[in-house]
Formats: C-alpha cells, structure tokens, sequence
C-alpha cells in the first residue's frame, strides 16, 4: 500500500546475484524432478497406448489419451476383484491397527509409570525385524489355525506389521497435545474416557488421520506375505499385478494401465499426508 | 588488526567531513510479501559510537540491523563500513561481529571452539587463537568454562559466550540485536553496565538494537528511534527526552510515558488553553508564526509538583484517582476533561492501555493523567488536590502531524 | 470426589482387600486399554522368533514333514560352511551399502537444493515424493519394461548414444548395479524428505552467527550443518538400511536371484529355502542369522553416526 507510493527499488548487484543463484537452483530442482519423474510418466503413458505403441522400438512421448487399457484391465480380468481384496484389507487392518494402537499409545503418553520407554522401544525394535526372517512361523501359524488363504489372515499381518509405528507416531501425537487442555476437561467434571473421546481425539484427528494414510500405503503395497498367504480368490492388487507377466504374452500397455491404478490412490493418500510424511516414515523421530 | 581502511577512490557516497564508522543512505526495504520495513533510511553513526536503535515491535529495528550485517539485502541504497561501500558485500566479507538475541551459539561445539571459530575461519594459528580465547575469556570470566557446550550454560553465561565471540577478533563494529532480552531483570542491568564499560574499553563502533527505552536512554551515545520503517529522531538521550521530533518520540521515551491531550492554542500563542484553564504563556515560549487553534499539549509526569515554587508557578485543580507509592515518589492518576490525543500519532502500545483505561461513559470527554510527585504530598484519592508546573515544561505538537511545535526547556532532571 | 474422599479416609483406617484392590485400580486402571494391543503384539512376536528358534534346531523339511529330527546346531553349521551363504552375505552387503549411502549423499544434495524457497519448490517437492510410494512391485514390471532388450526406452536410449543393446538384468556384471540404481530410484526421495525436514530444523540464526563470524557456505556445511542434522541422520540411515535387508519383491519382479548367482540375497534365499526348498528347519537358522546381521549392523553404523558426536 504505502510501497506503492515509494520509487521502484533499484536491484542491488548482491540481489541480482542472490536472483540468478535462485534461477540456477530452481533449474537443477527441475532436471532432478524430472529424472526422478520420467519412470512415472512412462508408466502412465504406456497405460494410454495401444499394443503396438507399447512394443514400438522408436518410443513415442506423447500419446493420444485412451481410457480402453484401464476399462479392459477392470472388467476383462480379476484384477478388479483384486484391487477391491487390496482396499477391504488395507482400510481394515488400518481401522485395527489405529484401535489398538491408540489404547497403547494414550496410556504410553499420558500416564506415568515405570518401564514405560522400555515397552515404548521393544514396540519399536519390532519394526527391525525382516519380515522373511517370521514369515515361516507366520505361515505355520496362520495354517494351523485354518487362516491361510482367507483375506484374515493378512488383515492380522499387516496390522502387526503397521502396529509399532501407529503406536510410535500416535504417542508422539499425543504427546504433543499440552496435558492442560486434558486437565482443564478433568477438573470440569469429564472422566479419562470422556475426556479422550471429546477433547484428544478431536484435537489429534490430523495426526490419526496422516497415521491412517501411511498404514493404508503399507498395506496397499505390501507383497511378500500377500503372495504367501492368499489363494486364487484372494489375490491382492500387488500379487494380481504379477499373474499379467506369463510367458505366452505380455501385454505391456494393460500391465502399466494396472500398475497406474495401484500407485493411483497411494499417490493420492501421500500427496494428502505429505505434511506429516516425514515424520511418518521417521517413526515421529524426525518432525 | 588496526583495519582503519583507506577511503576507496570511486566510492562517492561516503561522508567526509569525520570518521564514519557506519553511513546508511536511503536504505529501503520491502521484503518479498510485500511488507515495507525500512524506507529511506539515512543515518551516519561516527567512529566508535554506541548507537542504539529502538522502537515499538515491528518497526524496523532488527531489519536495519541485518542490513548492515549483510544477512539481509535491502532493496535499495547504499551501506558503508568505515568508509568502505559493503552494499554488495555477504556478512562474510563485512568484518563485523554480531550478539543474536537467540545467542545462536554453536551447539555441537565447546565453548572453546565457539570463541576460537571466526579466527579459526580467518586462518589464524593454533597459538595465537589460544592466546586470543584466553584473553577474551579472561575480560568476560569464562575461563572455567571453556570444555563445556552451550547446552550446559546457565542463560547468563551463554549471553557472555555470545559477547566473547563477537569480542575475540576486532571487528569494525558490534552488532547487538536484543542481547539481554532472555536475561532475568538483575542480570539485565548488570550486563547493561558490563556492555557500556567494554566499549569504552574498547572503543569499537557498537549498533544496539532494543525495544526497551530504558535501555536505549541509558546505554546509547545517541538513540535512533524508528517507527513503521522511519527514523524518527537520531540524537542524544537527553535531547530525546527534552526536545523530541514529535509527539511520536515524546510518548515513546520516557516512563511513566508522558500525559497528552487536546488543547487550544490561543492566538499569537499567547495562551494555551487545557481543559478550560487558560494557561498563558511567557513571550520566552510563544511559537512564532503558529496560527490559533487546536494543538496536543505534553507534560511529563515528572514535571509536576505538589507545591508551588519558582519552576512549578501554574497550577492545576484534579482529583486523584489511583494513587501508586514508589518509596521515594508517588504516582498520582487523575482523569482530566479534555479530548484524548489521535492514537495513530503515539506509540501504539501505550496508547492502548489509555484506551483501556478510559472510564465507562464514553460521552464524557476525559483523558488520563499521571503526576510524579513526592511522597510528602500527602494526596489521597477521592480528594481534591492541586499540582504545580511550569510552562517551561509544556511541549506543544501540531495537531494534524504530531510535529513538535514547542518544545520543553532544556535542563530537565533525568527520570530515573 | 465423594468417592475419593472415602477411599482416604476408609484406607486410613484399616486396609482392607478391597482397599488393594481400588489402590490396584487407581494405580494400573488406566492402563487396561494397553492390554489387547500388547496381548497382540506379545503373540505375533514372541510366539513366531520362539517357534522358528525352535525349528531353526531341527532337520525339518517339509517335503516329508513326519520326519523331523532334532539337529542342534546343525543348520547353523551347515549355512556357515556354505560358499552360497557368504555369497548372499556378500551381495546383500554390497546392495545394502552402496545403496544407502548413495542415496544418503543424493537424497542431502537434493535436499540442499530445495533448502531455500524458489517459486514451484512445493510442486517440484510433490512430484520428487511420488516414486518412494509406488508398490515395489510395480517397480519391478515397470523396469522390466523399461529396461526390455527389444523395445524399452532405456535400449532405444543406449542405442542412440551407441552403446548398443544392453540387457540390465541378464549381464551378470551389471545385474546387481541395475537393482542398486532401482533402489535409488525408489528411496533417494525418502532421504531427500528426511533431509530437507533435519536442514530446516537447523536453527537459522546458528547458520546466520556462521556467516557473520566469516564462514562460507561450503565451511557452514561441514562445520555446522552436517553435525547438527546427525540425529535425523542416523535415524534415516538406520530406517533404510533396515529395509534395504529385506530387499525382496524388486528381486522376485526382475533377477529372480539371477544370473547365476549375483543378486541372490539374504531374503531372497531365505525365502528359497523355505518355500520352494521346504527346508524349513535350515531357513530358520537362515533367518536367525539374518537377524543377527541385520541388529549388528544397525546398531554399529548408528553408533558410528551419533558416537563420533559426542566426541567431539
Ligand atoms: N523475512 C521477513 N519477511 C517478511 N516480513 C518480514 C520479515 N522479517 C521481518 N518482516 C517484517 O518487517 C517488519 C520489521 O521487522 P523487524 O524484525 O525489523 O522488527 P523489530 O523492530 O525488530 O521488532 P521486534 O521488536 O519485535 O523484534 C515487521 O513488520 C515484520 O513483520
Ligand atoms: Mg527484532
């Protein structure tokens, strides 16, 4: 307002140096982006070709934008069931893993109590674990209680497999909330339950729900146990993504339009939680 | 490091009639949201002065001083060091030594390491910065401190670190920007003296920014004061406080901050009138050439007394309403039946607390007073009373601009 | 508070069960919630790393699993002595390392390029985030595909620039090195993240006293910043190296272990002895001794990162 009536400030040669430094960054920034981009597009591309386009030795860039692949993708093959066994068993086993790991993580915050940081770092050293090093057991487990083959039995993998960081980064959540506000609804006649139900969780809704995105893409993604333990009937959208690769005949053009729908919604979540991404995937150590 | 460079042939925009140690000129800044924060600074600080900048938050005070260490560029004119055109130049190459309020000492290193870094990076030997840390740590008391990290410092012995970096290497000046603000009030003072017997130990041009008029009166050579990005006044404290630039400076400097209201100047400035009381003035304090009609009147709380005598010969009839003891003095409230001032021409923040003051009725036209007094005086609330000035203590301001038309006489006790 | 009054005045008096019993309740009530949850995790932890300790002692194959015969340390033996074991310590070393600290140096040079806003920095921040999320899987088909001998860009690519055709996956010199750079494809973004978070939370004004006591930004770098972002380093570090181990489907999409034997991990072979050899008892010793790879190594490289700190 008051600038508008003051000369047009004249650059200084440290501005205009500090300017062009900007410009030779935001350029590298862009080149970096772009390379670590380029697979994508390709991939998304591809989804949008033809079968000839997609075996065609001189690639073409740019494409003529056809949905056909990803009609053909959903109704011609299971892979529609797949993609809906992907997003039952990664929205459950997060709601469970955000139930249990929430009445872990309140108490670890709030209450005092010796051993406390003890159960909080066996949670964690859980995470260190390779899943091939249990799986054995896992599938010998699941096999004899008859799960093996039922979409259960990933639900309650992947929920132990997404637990130590929900109970990590929901106690860092709650944590962050100042005791006062808690106590302020104590002293004004709210019980624990009363009081976790009303006033933390309302006020912790962004940390369950970033929680929530970075389980779901755990899930979502996940293929070691999905290979092992499901059947035919039970394919997750990762395991249905392989069965496209047969000798006889791949069609690359369907494969990617498939592999775009898996990363599709992942994106979306991430792009969604990328405020609390890193410290999501740092376990809360790093915010 | 005597570094009293030579003045550069091709550098116009140097002051040559003395020594400049720091010359802003026409220094603008408007940062890229859009917020001007300077505008058209001009400020020579000679060689080896202590200057402090102070004004309300936000007015400018820490942005001028990044400017002048490089860490921020202006968007417009010039800054010179000693004679030398730094405009173009990173706080790299300034040599100049800065206290962050924050203290911003290096967490991962001792303080050790903290003091002997700016020689470390200046390519100094192993024993000459050893020798240099010791003495320094020596003149600050850090001596048994030295293997510690900041992190294990008391807030008080971080500040003295933070000075002792900036000490060790000679600088051509001394930045400060709020370095006793996170200080408890005792140390507060305590520092305040330790800094003003180092400079004159020293003798290195020194910018002291703060918020604390106090502090600015108390420590600064001269005092600039800013406000909304404008220098107001750049003088000495005395001058400050006696002969102010505008009704600005008059309510900024000085605590309790002094009484303003509307008043009516009489024609041929012969009179004043506040309140309905005629205040006629001596030819000695008539303002040539000042047309009749509404003006601010100021007086100082200090400049009123319980009794009449040679320099307290007008009187004033009020009623107390609040009266607070000091010990030695009394501050006596009283509410007056005159117009408040614009609050858009005093400093904000005391303009509010009149504001809130202000009693229930809104009708009735009345402002705030504060009277100094001695504690002999014996006024109780509620009881009618009279107190005593001098229009030698009168300062007049224009009333569209807030300008100073009269100010009081020189020669006026320091407040404490 | 009527009822805390009298459990007070009540437990003063004389103590009584039910007094320990409320004492009990105030004291642990609180934390019953834990309960299912821990009950959960306790099982799926305990009971899996004690089972496989269990079988990781016996000859047990389950191709005829009636016949299982207690065998100590027979497995353990067994795998110490075999050249194939070591080859998998080997090449799941050599992935882990350099690809990790590849994508380290990367991820921190990235991260310094963004550390100043530029117009489009966020956007540009979005679209770098996106390969980190993308199923491993899809990795794998999509670099297959890219990297196909007859018709994927990357072939068109070496073509043009006379390098001819070149089969990524099926040279055994390169096979590795190609899933390396996958890898860093796919996780450089994740240490970018991490870093770009550790240098924003460098305080500015440590940065600021850096340039005012005269040091250029290349000297800020190593005298402040790299020590200051240690911690967000190492947990980064130790994440990745934690999941650069379990290196599996990327392997199961592409090299299968191939050619001959360069890309055979430790997961991988793990998972080849137990499900494809069924020599449960032996992938069992194979994942304990993994394990133990895994920890040792974590632990020293996170004690090498933050020890060197307090030291200094
Ligand atoms: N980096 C920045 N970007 C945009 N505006 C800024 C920036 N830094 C300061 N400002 C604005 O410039 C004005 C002056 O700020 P400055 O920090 O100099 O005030 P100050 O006088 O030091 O106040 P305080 O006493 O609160 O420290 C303020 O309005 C502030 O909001
Ligand atoms: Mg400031």
């Amino acid at each position: 307002m008051t600038s508008a009536t003051l000369p047009p400030p004249r650059p200084t040669r440290r501005l205009l140096r500090a300017r062009i430094l900007t410009l030779i960054r935001a350029g590298a920034a862009l080149i970096v982006s772009l390379m670590f981009f380029a697979p994508i597009y390709w991939m998304v591309l591809t989804a949008f070709k033809s079968g000839n386009e997609a075996f065609n030795a001189t690639p073409s860039l740019i494409v003529w934008p056809d949905f056909g692949n990803f009609s053909l993708v959903l109704t011609q093959s299971n892979f529609g069931l797949a993609l809906s066994t992907s997003l039952f068993v990664a929205t459950t086993s997060t709601v469970f893993c955000l139930i249990l790991g929430a009445s872990i993580a309140y108490p670890l915050a709030r209450i005092k109590m010796r051993g406390q940081k003890h159960i909080a770092f066996w949670i964690l050293s859980l995470r260190i674990i390779p899943p091939i090093a249990v799986i054995i057991p896992l599938f010998l487990l699941l096999r004899s209680v008859g799960l093996t083959g039922s979409i259960w039995s990933l639900v309650i993998v992947y929920t132990y497999m997404n637990l130590p960081l929900t109970v990590w980064l929901l106690r860092g959540f709650f944590a962050d909330l100042p005791a006062e506000i808690e106590e302020a609804s104590f002293v004004d006649g709210a019980g624990r339950f009363r009081t976790f139900i009303g006033v933390t969780l309302p006020l912790t809704a962004p940390g369950f729900i970033a929680t929530a995105l970075l389980c779901f893409i755990f899930a979502w993604n996940e293929f070691l146990f999905a290979n092992i333990l499901t059947g035919a009937a039970t394919r997750t959208a990762p395991v249905g993504l392989t069965e496209y690769v047969t000798p006889v005949s791949v069609e690359w053009n369907k494969i990617m339009a498939a592999g775009t729908l898996v990363v599709l919604p992942v994106w979306i979540g991430a792009l969604a939680a990328q405020r609390y991404l890193v410290r999501g995937l740092t376990l809360g150590a790093v915010k | 490091m005597t570094a009293h460079s030579s003045i550069k042939e091709g550098t116009p925009r140097v002051s040559k009639t003395k020594a400049a140690g720091i010359e802003f000129s026409a220094v603008n800044m408007t940062f890229a949201d859009g917020t001007t924060a300077l505008k058209s600074l001009d400020l020579v600080i000679e060689e080896g002065e202590f200057v402090v900048f102070v004004g309300p938050s936000g007015c400018g005070k820490s942005t001028a001083l990044r400017i002048l260490a490089g860490l921020e560029q202006a968007t417009g004119g010039t800054i010179a060091i000693k004679g030398r055109d730094v405009t173009d130049l990173g706080p790299q190459h300034r040599d100049i030594a800065m206290v962050f309020q924050s203290y911003a000492l290096y967490p991962h290193k001792t303080v050790y390491e903290n003091l002997a870094y700016p020689l470390k990076i200046r390519g100094l030997g192993k024993a000459a910065i050893e020798t240099a840390v010791a003495g320094v740590a020596d003149l600050l008391g850090l001596a048994a401190l030295l293997q510690r990290k900041p992190g294990a410092l008391s807030g008080g012995q971080r500040q003295r670190v933070a000075m002792g970096r900036a000490l060790v290497r000679n600088p051509k000046a001394f930045l400060m920007d709020e370095p006793l603000s996170n200080l408890d009030a005792a140390l507060r003072v305590e520092m305040r003296g330790e800094i003003r017997r180092l400079h004159r130990r020293l003798g290195v041009t020194t910018v002291y920014v703060t918020h604390d008029q106090v502090e600015a009166m108390t420590m600064g050579d001269r005092v600039a004061v800013l406000r909304g990005g404008e220098l107001q006044q750049f003088d000495a404290p005395q001058r400050l406080y006696e002969q102010p630039a505008n009704m600005f400076v008059a309510s900024f400097i000085g605590s309790p901050a002094i009484n303003l209201a509307m008043a009516e100047l009489g024609a041929g400035s012969a009179a004043v009138t506040l309140a309905g009381n005629a205040i006629p003035l001596p030819p000695s304090r008539r303002v040539e050439g000042q047309s009749a009609g509404p003006v601010m009147i100021g007086i100082r709380p200090e400049a009123f007394s319980y009794r009449r005598d040679l320099e307290h010969d007008v009187s004033l009839t009020i009623t107390p309403d609040l009266i607070e003891s000091l010990g030695a003095e009394l501050l006596v409230h009283f509410a007056i039946p005159a117009a408040s001032v614009p609050v858009a021409l005093t400093s904000s923040a005391k303009s509010a607390v009149s504001q809130i003051s202000l009693p229930g009725n809104a009708r009735e036209v009345s402002t705030r007073f504060v009277a100094k007094l001695d504690a002999r005086c014996a006024y109780a609330v509620g009881q009618e009373a009279t107190v005593w000035f001098s229009t030698d203590h009168l300062m007049l301001f224009e009333a569209a601009t807030g300008r100073t038309i009269l100010a009081s006489a020189p020669m006026l006790k320091l407040p404490v | 508070m009527s009822d805390s009054i009298s459990t007070i005045t009540r437990g003063s008096h004389h103590r009584s069960r039910r007094d320990g019993w409320t004492w009990f309740a105030r004291r642990y009530g609180a934390l019953l919630p834990m309960a299912p949850g821990m009950l959960f995790l306790v099982l799926m932890s305990i009971y899996p790393t004690v089972y496989s300790l269990v079988i990781s002692l016996f000859r047990w194959n389950l191709s005829d699993p009636t016949r299982m015969r207690f065998g100590g340390w027979h497995n353990y033996g067994l795998l110490l002595t075999d050249a194939t074991f070591w080859n998998a310590v080997i090449v799941t070393f050599k992935f882990v390392t350099i690809a990790v600290s590849l994508e380290l140096v990367l991820g921190l040079a990235i991260a310094l390029l963004f550390f100043q806003r530029f117009p489009g920095d966020r956007f540009l921040r979005a679209i770098l985030i996106l390969p980190m999320v993308v199923a491993p899987v899809v990795v794998g088909l999509l670099s297959r595909y890219m990297l196909n001998v007859q018709f994927g860009i990357v072939t068109f690519v070496t073509e043009a620039l006379g390098f001819g055709r070149v089969d990524f996956f099926g040279e055994p010199d390169l096979a590795l090195g190609t899933l390396i750079v996958i890898d860093i494809w796919q996780w450089t973004p994740f240490m970018f993240l991490i870093m770009l978070a550790a240098l924003q939370g460098v305080p500015e004004d440590i940065i600021e006293a850096a340039k005012v006591d005269g040091a250029r930004p290349v000297r800020i770098l190593f005298d402040h910043i790299l020590h200051l972002i240690r911690y967000p380093v190492a947990v980064a570090v130790a994440l990745r190296l934690i999941d650069a181990f379990r290196v599996y489907d990327i392997i199961f999409m592409t090299t299968r272990g191939g050619p001959i034997d360069v890309t055979q991990t430790l997961s991988w072979q793990i998972y080849d002895a137990g499900f494809k050899s069924l020599d449960i008892g032996y992938a069992a010793a194979y994942s304990w001794l993994m394990l133990i790879i895994v920890v040792v190594t974590v632990t020293l490289v996170l004690r090498l990162l933050l020890n060197e700190q307090a030291s200094r």
